[in-house]
């Protein structure tokens, strides 16, 4: 230890006269890009008095003689009677028929799995690995697909594309408004919607790694897949929090302040006080950690009772939320649960039995919900169905009667309008007609729960999107030069 | 039966539905009027039809008889859980050699009468379905079954009722690849069993030529050769239907086309050739590049231009043909022209409408009782007849919804 003392020497030294260093060039903060916000550029329109309809509104109010009025994209006014075109306005008369919110799907693979089908096009499932929550349906959405604008058609204004179920955790979707005429998801994307995270339950990831012998081959390996999955979020999400805290101290320190000398710019060792490493980005781990903070919102694939408990105890586990089962035939079997604990349900009426977890479903699943005080929600997961969401639901409710189970016109609406906007995170947007909401509205031939009722004309930010009176081009770009209308008998 | 069993059978099997509109399924329909089920036949149909002093009488009042609905090409009873194989009995996969050409197959060997989808499906007012194997270029025959539900239900149906095969895209790539590789095989399977049915003997002697399938698959052509029994061709492109058209009028064979996207296209030569069409309205939408032209007024198209028209439903959707007809309308069709698109439109096209297809005397009594249109989603078959025979309401689903019902409280009403 004989060179102690010189040590302490020096370092006396350095107290005594401390080495006059050079302020230090700092780095900036690390970047952590994120994509582009969406393009928010709602179609211009002239100001638009719908009238002379039953005007459903799913509140729970019906205007048996009423009217709508859209301005600069917005319902400006739902009411009684008539109602008062302003200057210039376009005035559609229903005559008599029936008007509705746009309707949503909260479950759609169209412009990712478009029509029509091609190997080229298969583009819903990277099924690479059974975790792949840093991929996004929109990076794969083709704004052509001709199935869009038949859903349009449908009096569909708004979906979910999601990634499909082949991975435990397929990655993110996003919400498209299906306004026509864009050429990116971007431009489709709602403004103000949270993304979803695919998740799936059962035999879809088990079939397809299992057969690769890899994990998940069971249910076992894939809750313990999402275990794994969520336990690395955790971590991810921890290391972030730390970063987020360490860079608002650097933020606050390296802030000028007035009247007060410049901030240092080395630390007491003499190191340059750089802004605070993140912790290396990791896409995947990133949209899981954005699920246990709430930002995005899990869309679970889950046929059975079993299973859709396990998740939610496995949510509870790691302390997030699931927004909306998908498909959930056996939902009627933990109904009260689902309503307790706040989750939506999106489902068929009579899809079932295609395969063993889908064995137990009943047409009666979405009444069954609604009599608990749940949120069921009629989707589709097909580019055919999504046209018809309204029969879906009446059907559901016919299905609910035989067994004293029924709901108002606009209570069945809501399963295909409010309940879904709800499940998507847009309930303060859309699924509603209520002043100040988008203007997405659909005027209906006949009762929008009859067979024969076709959608006649569709807004779209209060813009006319569809009319089936007007012979128009195809919307898809696809389309276009196959249909000769001079070929037709 | 004993034969004091079968008295007691038919006794209890008369009903009269009283005061009700009868839509036949030709077309027409009758208001308030009476239907007499008999012997398990419709016994009358008029104003004035007696009611038997022992018959079941039901009010009618307000609702609507219809014929039983009638799916043409079915899987039910072939297939339980589509993802589970071992459950799956709709055909020899056209993958494997031995598939491809199967015209000996038959789908009764292996149709489940006990099926739990039977029930269900017949809760929409189906009363009968062809089921048919779906794979290869010939698959095989289907059975006619009723959907009694119960283990004899084959005795009252009738197998072979047509053979049924594909000459589509799909067909192309289990034939090596191209369409002309269908067309060469079947042409090759056609002129074999020609060949078979005029040199049995020499064939049986071994005094003949090598042929390209085996005596019973031969034998299983016969009839089509003969154009006593149907073929059925899955085919959607008009190009296809036209080859196919020209290949059953080359061969004598009596043709229906299943699927038929394009038809609409070439009405005019299957108007001409009275080939009935088979279409899923809900499906008309360009889902490969097959179905490009596909328009959502199809069938009304088809049936203006003189096509014998019949309503089916996806195999997915083994219950929907109610939904697909008045789907239907919605784009176009006449309303009682869907609906005969479901009862005597199926009957016909295989042969069937002596027997099934309209309420009218000396039909077989299936008829379905309905609270109100039957096309429309709020009506609900009432009762289900089938060879006069009430046939009971339980299914698999019911029986669930009952164990949950009482689970669930209500929810209180929102304020």
């Amino acid at each position: 230890m004989n060179r102690a003392p010189a040590l302490l020497a020096l370092a006396l030294a350095a107290c005594a006269a401390p080495p006059k260093l050079p302020d230090a060039k700092l780095l900036p903060p690390a970047r952590l890009p994120q994509p582009l916000a969406p393009v928010a550029e709602p179609p211009a329109h002239p100001p638009t008095l719908l009238k002379n309809a039953t005007v459903f509104t799913a509140t729970g109010k019906v205007h048996s003689r009423g009217h709508v009025l859209l301005v600069d994209g917005r319902i400006a006014e739902v009411g009684d009677g008539d109602g008062v075109a302003p200057p210039g306005a376009l005035v559609i008369d229903a005559q008599g028929g029936f008007i509705t919110p746009g309707l949503i799907d909260t479950h759609s693979h169209m412009g990712v799995y478009p029509m029509p089908g091609t190997i080229a096009h298969e583009d819903g499932n990277e099924m690479t690995a059974p975790v792949t929550s840093h991929v996004r349906s929109e990076s794969a959405f083709w704004p052509q697909d001709p199935a869009l604008w038949r859903a349009l058609a449908g009096g569909v204004t708004t979906i979910q594309v999601l990634p499909g179920s082949g991975n435990v955790i397929g990655g993110r979707s996003f919400v498209a408004h299906l306004a026509p005429g864009k050429t990116s998801a971007r431009a489709m994307k709602l403004p103000g919607a949270p993304e979803g995270l695919k998740m799936a339950c059962g035999e879809n990831p088990k079939r397809f790694y299992g057969s690769k012998g890899q994990q998940p081959m069971s249910r076992m390996g894939l809750v313990a897949t999402m275990r794994a999955s969520f336990q690395k979020a955790e971590e991810y999400r921890r290391a972030r929090l730390r970063y987020e805290r360490d860079l608002a101290a650097w933020t606050e320190r390296h802030t000028p302040k007035e009247g007060a000398p410049p901030p240092p710019t080395r630390r007491p060792d003499g190191m340059p006080d750089d802004p605070p490493e993140p912790p290396p980005r990791d896409y995947a781990l990133e949209t899981l950690a954005d699920v246990l903070d709430g930002k995005v919102l899990v869309q679970n694939h889950c046929y059975r009772a079993d299973e859709m408990n396990q998740v939610l105890d496995l949510a509870q586990e790691f302390g997030f939320r699931v927004r909306s089962f998908h498909h959930a035939v056996e939902a009627y079997k933990l109904a009260d649960r689902l309503a307790k604990e706040g989750v939506a349900v999106s489902t068929w009426v009579d899809w079932w039995g295609f395969k063993m977890e889908s064995f137990d479903g009943v047409a009666q699943n979405v009444a069954l919900l609604h009599r608990a005080g749940a949120r069921p929600v009629l989707h589709s997961d097909s580019a055919i169905e999504v046209r018809r969401l309204n029969q879906e639901a009446a059907k559901a409710r016919t299905a609910g009667r035989a067994f004293g189970l029924d709901a108002s016109d606009d209570d069945v609406l809501r399963w295909v309008t409010a309940n879904p906007a709800w499940a998507l995170g847009i309930e303060d947007q859309l699924g509603t007609l209520e002043r100040g909401k988008r203007a997405d509205v659909v005027v209906w031939s006949a009762h929008p729960l009859s067979v024969y009722a076709l959608a006649r004309q569709v807004f779209v930010d209060g813009a006319l999107v569809y009319d089936r009176a007007k012979h128009a081009p195809p919307l898809s770009d696809f389309e276009l030069g196959f249909v000769d209308g001079k070929e037709l008998p | 039966m004993s034969a004091l069993a079968l008295v007691v059978s038919l006794a209890l099997s008369q009903v009269a539905i009283e005061h009700v509109r009868v839509e036949v399924g030709d077309g027409t329909a009758l208001d308030d009027v009476t239907v007499v089920l008999s012997g398990g036949k419709v016994q009358a149909v008029g104003k004035d039809a007696p009611a038997p002093a022992n018959a079941q009488r039901v009010d009618g009042r307000g609702k609507v008889l219809t014929p039983g609905f009638i799916e043409v090409h079915s899987t039910l009873g072939l297939k339980e859980v589509e993802l589970e194989p071992s459950t799956v009995d709709d055909g020899l996969p056209a993958t494997r050699p031995e598939g491809l050409l199967v015209p000996g197959y038959r789908a009764a060997d292996g149709f489940n009468p006990q099926s739990v989808w039977i029930p269900w499906v017949r809760e929409e007012g189906l009363t009968s379905v062809v089921a048919a194997p779906v794979h290869g270029l010939l698959a095989g025959t289907g059975v006619w079954a009723p959907l009694t539900g119960k283990l004899d239900a084959l005795s009252d149906g009738k197998s072979p009722v047509a053979m049924f095969g594909a000459v589509g895209a799909g067909a192309a790539e289990a034939a090596g690849g191209a369409r002309g590789g269908v067309w060469l095989r079947l042409r090759e399977a056609f002129a074999d069993a020609r060949a078979y049915g005029k040199n049995k003997a020499a064939w049986e002697q071994n005094r003949w030529r090598a042929l390209s399938l085996a005596p019973l698959h031969l034998e299983a052509l016969q009839p089509v050769v003969q154009g006593k029994l149907p073929l059925v061709l899955d085919v959607h492109r008009a190009s296809d239907i036209l080859t196919a058209l020209a290949f059953a009028k080359e061969e004598g064979v009596r043709l229906v086309i299943l699927g038929g996207t394009e038809a609409y296209l070439v009405a005019k030569q299957l108007a001409a050739a009275k080939t009935p069409v088979v279409l899923v309205p809900s499906e008309q939408v360009p889902g490969s590049f097959e179905q490009l032209h596909a328009r959502d007024d199809a069938a009304a198209l088809l049936s203006k231009a003189g096509v014998p028209l019949v309503i089916g439903c996806s195999d997915f959707q083994k219950r929907r043909l109610r939904q697909e007809a008045g789907l239907a309308v919605a784009y176009g069709l006449p309303r009682n022209a869907a609906l005969s698109a479901i009862t005597l439109g199926p009957a016909k096209a295989l042969g069937l409408d002596q027997d099934v297809g309209t309420v009218a005397p000396g039909k077989r009594a299936d008829v379905v009782l309905w609270s109100g249109d039957p096309l429309e989603l709020s009506s609900v078959a009432e009762r289900v007849f089938i060879a006069g025979e009430e046939q009971p309401k339980d299914t698999r689903q019911r029986a669930l919804v009952q164990r949950y019902l009482m689970r669930i409280p209500a929810a209180k009403p929102t304020p």
